[in-house]
């Protein structure tokens, strides 16, 4: 497991940091055209399109890294004062009802892309399948569903990066 | 409107037990969508999740945010703060002044106030120690100030209430410049008291030589501002355009200009930013879908509905969105609340004939708010973990910035000239 999480961690990583500097590159690249490079600018209208199906990719392959480093948002003051008290394994309910709601979404995100596919229907001024928008989330609810793993059989410590004392 | 309760009542229980907001939010989603729409198909999710944040206007987010960690890391944010101290520094009490004048230069370039917590907090804390105020003052100046990055342009709360609703961000960001700088001369006010209370000195006056090297040295600093405010308002750059400037132009200034980042820590705060970027848009994208559905199940309809029956005008409706938004904010982070309530009360203050760029003020002053309101302020615990001082500490210094910050509330809440006068005057 620690093995894969690793492999998974190296991955995201390089690929979010090479996404946010193309990003730059390119919209950047578009606005001095649009200032300075006249009837040219006309031919880059795709950057904007590319720049923002980018930007989804780099949310959706972060999430999980997010999730990882304990920064997900999360108001976490009453968790284990409620653990106590009720004697409830909350971290567990938490971690599980994340596996779920993750494993659903990322099924629903997949159905989407598979439906969008089936359609044909191209991005105007890229020429390609709009299904590959949908591949986003369905990526990172898989990324976020395999955290949520990883914290219930105890791989990973998301919980304590916040500061918190344990359950 | 029992089933709306309930789902209400589930939020709530979600938020308490402490899942992560965008469960918060999503697990909401889906029991609308069964409970109202169970005929609607379940594809819908992601296709308004991803339509949501496929816009050009949130790219602003991702390229400020690299700019403000870049910034912060860097010797952009220093050098600011280096110029009002040499402008202000003197006056009694002077480095208060710098402190707040420091985080509203830094907050026009960052947009985020932990940002500006963290990358001022070290700089001005030891300095407002040793001219003489109060450990408690200096810990609440520091957190309270940073408070006006979230009205100065450009700020992400009012890029997210634009998108939300359909709201001009240049009017915002004129108005929030306004309205920022009210509540910075509040914190002045406030500043000038406990200086003269506690006997602090101030700078020797800088010889006119000494401010005129300040200003050299800060000159590529200085152009971030000019770049980023000018480039709106002359009409050269839209907000997001301006924003990806504002990240070529500080990895320029950053890494060829001051070389106070090399390709590593660049790689490393891009990372940072990117983890907050990813943070806001996985609300975002929820959010999307959750207000999809309190649109599509007329929640706002019948909110006005209610409040028509009730004869609520705008005065009483202003004082219950206040009210909401301050026990929201004690609790839950700025987007989150966003997504939660201006759905839903947008509506309502639209149909009480309240100016849309007057309800983002209120919306954004009671955000600004909410990050320094105990018990969980985001900007407490970061001035915590910045400046190593328990959240305690700092919760009682920053309790007298509470009360200014509820009169500068009430003044733009029931004063709306204060919010739309500089709109009104560039647009």
């Amino acid at each position: 497991m620690q093995r894969l999480l690793s492999g998974v961690r190296l991955v995201e990583r390089i690929s979010v940091v090479a996404l946010l500097l193309t990003m730059t590159v390119l919209f950047a690249f578009n606005v001095l055209i649009r200032q300075f490079g006249g009837p040219l600018a006309a031919s880059f209208g795709w950057i904007d399109e590319v720049v923002r199906s980018l930007n989804i990719f780099l949310v959706f392959l972060a999430s999980g890294l997010a999730l990882e480093s304990g920064k997900q948002v999360a108001v976490d003051t009453w968790r284990n004062r409620i653990a106590r008290r009720s004697g409830l394994p909350l971290r567990r309910i938490l971690d599980a009802a994340g596996i779920i709601f993750c494993l659903y979404m990322a099924w629903i995100s997949g159905r989407m892309a598979a439906f969008v596919f089936g359609t044909g229907q191209v991005s105007a001024t890229l020429g390609i399948s709009t299904g590959w928008l949908y591949v986003a989330p369905c990526a990172g609810f898989g990324l976020l569903a395999l955290r949520y793993v990883a914290s219930f059989v105890g791989a990973i410590e998301r919980f304590d990066r916040n500061g918190e004392t344990g359950e | 409107m029992i089933l709306v309760a309930a789902i209400g009542v589930l939020a709530a229980v979600l938020l308490i037990a402490g899942f992560e907001m965008f469960m918060v939010l999503g697990i909401p989603a889906l029991a609308i969508k069964a409970g109202f729409f169970a005929s609607l198909p379940d594809l819908i999710l992601p296709q308004r999740m991803t339509a949501g944040i496929n816009q050009t206007l949130l790219l602003a987010i991702p390229f400020f945010l690299l700019a403000a960690q870049l910034m912060g890391q860097g010797q952009i944010a220093t050098r600011l703060t280096d110029v009002v101290r040499a402008l202000v520094g003197h006056l009694r009490g002077g480095i208060g002044y710098t402190t707040i004048g420091g985080a509203m230069g830094f907050g026009s370039v960052s947009g985020s106030a932990p940002a500006t917590v963290a990358a001022l907090g070290k700089i001005l804390y030891p300095e407002l120690r040793r001219v003489g105020f109060r450990d408690r003052f200096a810990l609440g100046l520091i957190v309270s100030s940073a408070e006006t990055a979230l009205l100065i342009p450009p700020s992400i709360t009012l890029i997210v209430y634009g998108w939300i609703t359909g709201t001009s961000i240049a009017a915002l960001f004129a108005a929030g410049l306004g309205v920022g700088v009210i509540l910075g001369l509040a914190c002045a006010v406030l500043t000038m008291i406990e200086a003269r209370r506690s006997g602090v000195s101030g700078d020797p006056r800088a010889r006119l030589a000494e401010i005129g090297s300040t200003f050299r040295r800060a000159g590529w600093a200085l152009g971030m501002p000019v770049l980023i405010l000018g480039g709106i308002y002359s009409g050269l750059f839209t907000p997001t355009e301006a924003a990806v400037m504002s990240v070529v132009y500080a990895i320029f200034v950053e890494m060829v200009i001051y070389r106070s980042l090399d390709l590593k820590t660049l790689a490393k705060v891009a990372e940072q930013a990117i983890i907050q970027n990813a943070v806001i848009f996985l609300l975002l994208a929820i959010g999307t879908a959750l207000s999809f559905f309190i649109t599509l199940a007329q929640i706002p309809a019948t909110l006005i509905g209610f409040l028509d029956e009730m004869q609520v005008g705008p005065v009483v409706f202003l004082m219950i969105v206040n009210v909401a938004f301050i026990i929201a904010g004690m609790f839950i982070d700025p987007n989150s609340i966003q997504l939660m309530l201006v759905p839903a009360l947008y509506p309502v203050a639209m149909h009480l004939g309240l100016d849309p760029v007057h309800f983002g003020m209120i919306v954004a002053v009671n955000i600004a708010l909410g990050m320094v309101t105990p018990p969980f302020g985001l900007d407490l615990f970061v001035a915590s973990s910045t400046l190593q001082k328990p959240v305690t500490e700092i919760i009682a210094g920053v309790w007298p910035f509470l009360v200014v910050n509820l009169v500068v509330l009430l003044l733009i809440t029931y004063v709306p000239g204060l919010s739309t006068l500089i709109p009104d005057l560039l647009l």
